[in-house]
């Protein structure tokens, strides 16, 4: 069951005479109880995504375009049931559609704030210093739950901020604590736990681990896992880290220079992989567990986004580079449909793999190719 | 140590401490405290031959920076001596000073902090050469700027001679970096993190680019990481430290495929991989890295080692022995607050909760995985009786505010991995600082509670 459909998103940054195309119409799909993936190298616009869904950009940011229907609506236009009601289905001013998705692009500010922590909550980047130094661990999460849910007592939030504590491998006496008496791992887990508290649907992480030590890292995706199964949370998590996504996503979409450029599940996305820039991304990528291959650089740097010429954003990377990815950049080509059919076949559903590039029907001798060194070391303007 | 000594050893590393913090606050004086230095390096020893890329791996605070600053002279070891060429490098004249000065360079992590903003890459480049007089006239330095700029792949050399840092990105800064080092044509190279900073795409150039310059140059490396795949990718030989000692080192082929120590056993185990495995078994360790103002004693390890030895008597399990171990440090650092525990079933629920592990999932007792809560049923572990009963009067009198009673309770818990500190031994191609191999190849029982 879809949770969040994102469609045509577009997202601004207004810097002096130009605007910056942080994101440039993103598609894609995350699935009630999944973790999602965004994954890229800084600059391709993940957390811009991931925090416009949240209202939470920058004062110079703003949603050009497009549309974020998520699954759960205020609670001032509820029904008994958590639904919608009828009359604000049917009224245009309202962001909701038939199905009883609300457009979440068109809220106001005080009208996502009801969204956030109740249906939407997020696990900031630096989650290490996302707790506040003066109050008790515990009441953080009280204060949350309060806020939210106003008809709790203090009496059952602070029962329910020790339970969510003793779920994520705290000792419900820690609540008490202030955050300097916690460890790395211990914050992380709290903060989890914080963002927990109203019982969301949809959990942004925004690179849980970044910061961690890798043996804290290993416990905290585990715990990820764990919420995810026992609150049935969907989870859309963002990271650089390749290795990390391909452990912990159902499905991902590659992001660079503002685009997405190739989305799937996990298996389409590392076994399946058909977009030149992911094949470029794995093979630059060391693992631990094989002796190691040649890594291979992709050539060049990412691109800046000030008013970006329509073509192809990787195409002066990218060693397969032709004529057409000049023109304009690609649309999303369904990967199955293309190597089945033999012609390119734009993807009609969010869901199937896709990849955004002129040569999907060229496949077999692209990834043939990517494998080899010396093709990543042409000059990426060369085309044959 | 002394097996792996030989005449190709470029770089020795003897019993090398660096303690950071030694003087005392007013405060300390006055309450008449001793100062508790920051033991960051303790009792190093390494040795580094001509050729080799050395990795030295750990988490963070675990020493490896304050290692690598030691090897090139920014630091001054508190206790013990580093040999490079035969030399010690704490006591050289001047002119080896300055020979030393040359010959071992460094490339730091961070491309955007350590180049100057204000010089341009010709004169960032340039001035180690004017430093080490090295090329006298401003043509001959052009000329060796140039070289060494195509060298790092930046190449034509007159597109970059005159930009600055600004104008270019990460991967062209951190490029840059390996010139400044390399142009007074050193031996001896430590780069501390030197891609970490740098995007994915970009890495692996950099990386690929410092192993073949290490032909070109004839270099030796010391490669600081926390990144173990990296480390994989570039070193011949790793060194694993965990809060200031090394703990095993040898072929990093030999300490990935078959980890011999617990902690890099864990820490190979914690890393995620994109090779898409069906389950991947994780870390077993508890906790994280305590202070290293106040390191545990013994094995710095002990107090979150799956492996800790039980004394020669013990009748119950390892996985019990290592419970009950970690119940009595926790009472001894007063971890459990009394009130928590009042009523009539307080005692009960502490010791459930003492007993319990703080460890993924699939160590587990099975026990601990029936719960709601966190906790283990002490009756269904494998503990002596006699062990089970002096847990439960140790609880008993922690409640009553005896801590010291409590503690010597639980005096026949003891394990030589807290009492003695391991010494390196050699064991298969390595050197391993372990108890567990005190006795040469050692048996080790898997940790593992499910299996019984």
């Amino acid at each position: 069951m879809t949770l969040l459909e994102v469609n045509d998103l577009s997202i601004r940054y207004a810097v002096e005479d130009a605007d910056v195309h942080a994101v440039d119409n993103a598609n894609f799909t995350v699935d009630s109880g999944e973790t999602y993936g965004l994954v890229g190298e800084s600059g391709c616009g993940k957390t811009t995504l991931a925090k416009s869904i949240l209202h939470l950009l920058d004062s110079n940011g703003y949603i050009e375009s497009g549309e974020m229907w998520f699954d759960g609506t205020l609670p001032q236009w509820e029904d008994g049931n958590g639904n919608p009601r009828k009359e604000i289905i049917d009224d245009d001013r309202y962001p909701v559609r038939a199905d009883g998705m609300t457009n979440l692009a068109e809220l106001s500010d005080s009208q996502i704030r009801d969204i956030r922590w109740r249906e939407v909550a997020l696990i900031p980047q630096s989650a290490m210093n996302a707790l506040n130094p003066v109050y008790k661990v515990g009441d953080q999460i009280v204060e949350a739950i309060l806020r939210h849910e106003p008809q709790t007592t203090k009496r059952e939030a602070d029962e329910r901020a020790r339970d969510l504590l003793e779920r994520v491998g705290i000792d419900p006496e820690r609540a008490d604590d202030y955050a300097h008496e916690f460890s790395g791992g211990m914050k992380q887990r709290a903060v989890i736990a914080m963002a927990m508290a109203c019982n969301p649907s949809l959990l942004i992480a925004d690179e849980p681990t970044t910061a961690l030590d890798v043996i804290i890292q290993d416990r905290i995706l585990e715990e990820l896992e764990q919420i995810q199964e026992e609150f049935g949370v969907s989870i859309l998590v963002i990271s650089h880290d390749i290795s990390v996504m391909a452990e912990i996503c159902d499905r991902m979409a590659v992001m660079y220079g503002g685009k997405i450029m190739e989305r799937g599940t996990r298996d389409d996305i590392f076994r399946e992989t058909a977009n030149p820039y992911t094949l470029g991304l794995k093979n630059s990528f060391p693992t631990i567990t094989q002796k190691q291959q040649q890594l291979v650089s992709i050539p060049g740097s990412p691109p800046h986004l000030r008013d970006p010429d329509p073509g192809c954003r990787f195409r002066k990377r990218c060693p397969f580079a032709v004529e057409d990815c000049e023109r304009s950049h690609p649309p999303m080509y369904d990967v199955a449909s293309v190597e089945e059919t033999g012609r390119l076949q734009e993807a009609m559903d969010d869901r199937r793999h896709g990849s955004a590039c002129y040569r999907t029907d060229e496949l077999d001798e692209i990834r043939t190719k990517a494998m080899k060194e010396e093709t990543w070391k042409e000059t990426a303007t060369q085309s044959h | 140590m002394e097996g792996n000594r030989n005449a190709e050893s470029l770089v020795e590393i003897e019993n090398v401490h660096k303690w950071f913090d030694m003087t005392q606050g007013v405060v300390d004086t006055l309450l008449g405290r001793d100062p508790q230095p920051v033991r960051a390096v303790e009792g190093v020893n390494l040795s580094i031959e001509k050729g080799d890329i050395v990795g030295i791996a750990g988490e963070s605070g675990c020493g490896k920076t304050t290692l690598g600053k030691l090897l090139v002279k920014l630091y001054e070891p508190t206790e013990g001596e580093i040999r490079f060429d035969g030399q010690d490098i704490s006591d050289m004249s001047r002119e080896q000073q300055r020979e030393f000065r040359q010959r071992v360079q460094m490339i730091f992590q961070d491309p955007f902090e350590s180049l100057n903003p204000r010089m341009t890459v010709f004169d960032a480049i340039a001035e180690p050469l004017q430093i080490n007089g090295m090329a006298d006239s401003y043509e001959d330095r052009r000329e060796r700027v140039k070289t060494v700029l195509n060298d790092v792949g930046l190449g034509p050399a007159e597109v970059y001679l005159d930009a600055f840092p600004s104008e270019l990105s990460g991967g062209e800064r951190q490029r840059v970096a390996i010139a400044r080092a390399l142009v007074v044509d050193p031996d001896f190279v430590v780069a501390d993190e030197p891609v970490s900073m740098l995007d994915v795409s970009i890495r692996a150039g950099v990386l690929n680019l410092m192993k073949d310059l290490q032909d070109k140059y004839d270099l030796t490396y010391v490669f600081i990481s926390h990144d173990l795949s990296l480390i994989r990718y570039m070193c011949d030989r790793t060194a694993i430290m965990y809060l200031g000692n090394v703990i095993e080192q040898g072929p990093t082929d030999k300490l990935i495929e078959d980890p011999k120590h617990p902690y890099t056993e864990a820490l190979f185990d914690a890393v995620p991989d994109v090779e898409i495995a069906d389950e991947r078994r994780r870390a077993n360790a508890t906790g994280e890295v305590p202070s290293p103002r106040n390191p545990p004693s013994g094995c710095r390890y002990h107090p979150r080692c799956a492996h800790i030895i039980p004394p020669d008597d013990w009748q119950g399990s390892r996985d019990a022995f290592r419970r009950a171990y970690q119940y009595k440090i926790r009472l001894r650092e007063a971890d459990f607050e009394r009130e928590e525990f009042d009523g009539d079933d307080g005692a009960e629920r502490m010791l459930s909760i003492g007993l319990a592990l703080d460890v993924p999932e699939e160590y587990r007792h099975s026990s601990e995985l029936r719960g709601t809560g966190m906790g283990v049923d002490p009756s269904e572990l494998d503990l002596p009786s006699e062990t089970e009963s002096s847990l439960r009067t140790a609880t008993e009198k922690y409640l009553d505010g005896d801590r010291e009673s409590a503690v010597a309770e639980l005096d026949a818990l003891r394990t030589v991995c807290a009492d003695e500190v391991p010494q390196p031994r050699p064991i298969d191609e390595r050197q391993v600082a372990c108890h567990l191999y005190d006795d040469g190849e050692a048996m080790r029982t898997p940790a593992a509670p499910n299996a019984e």
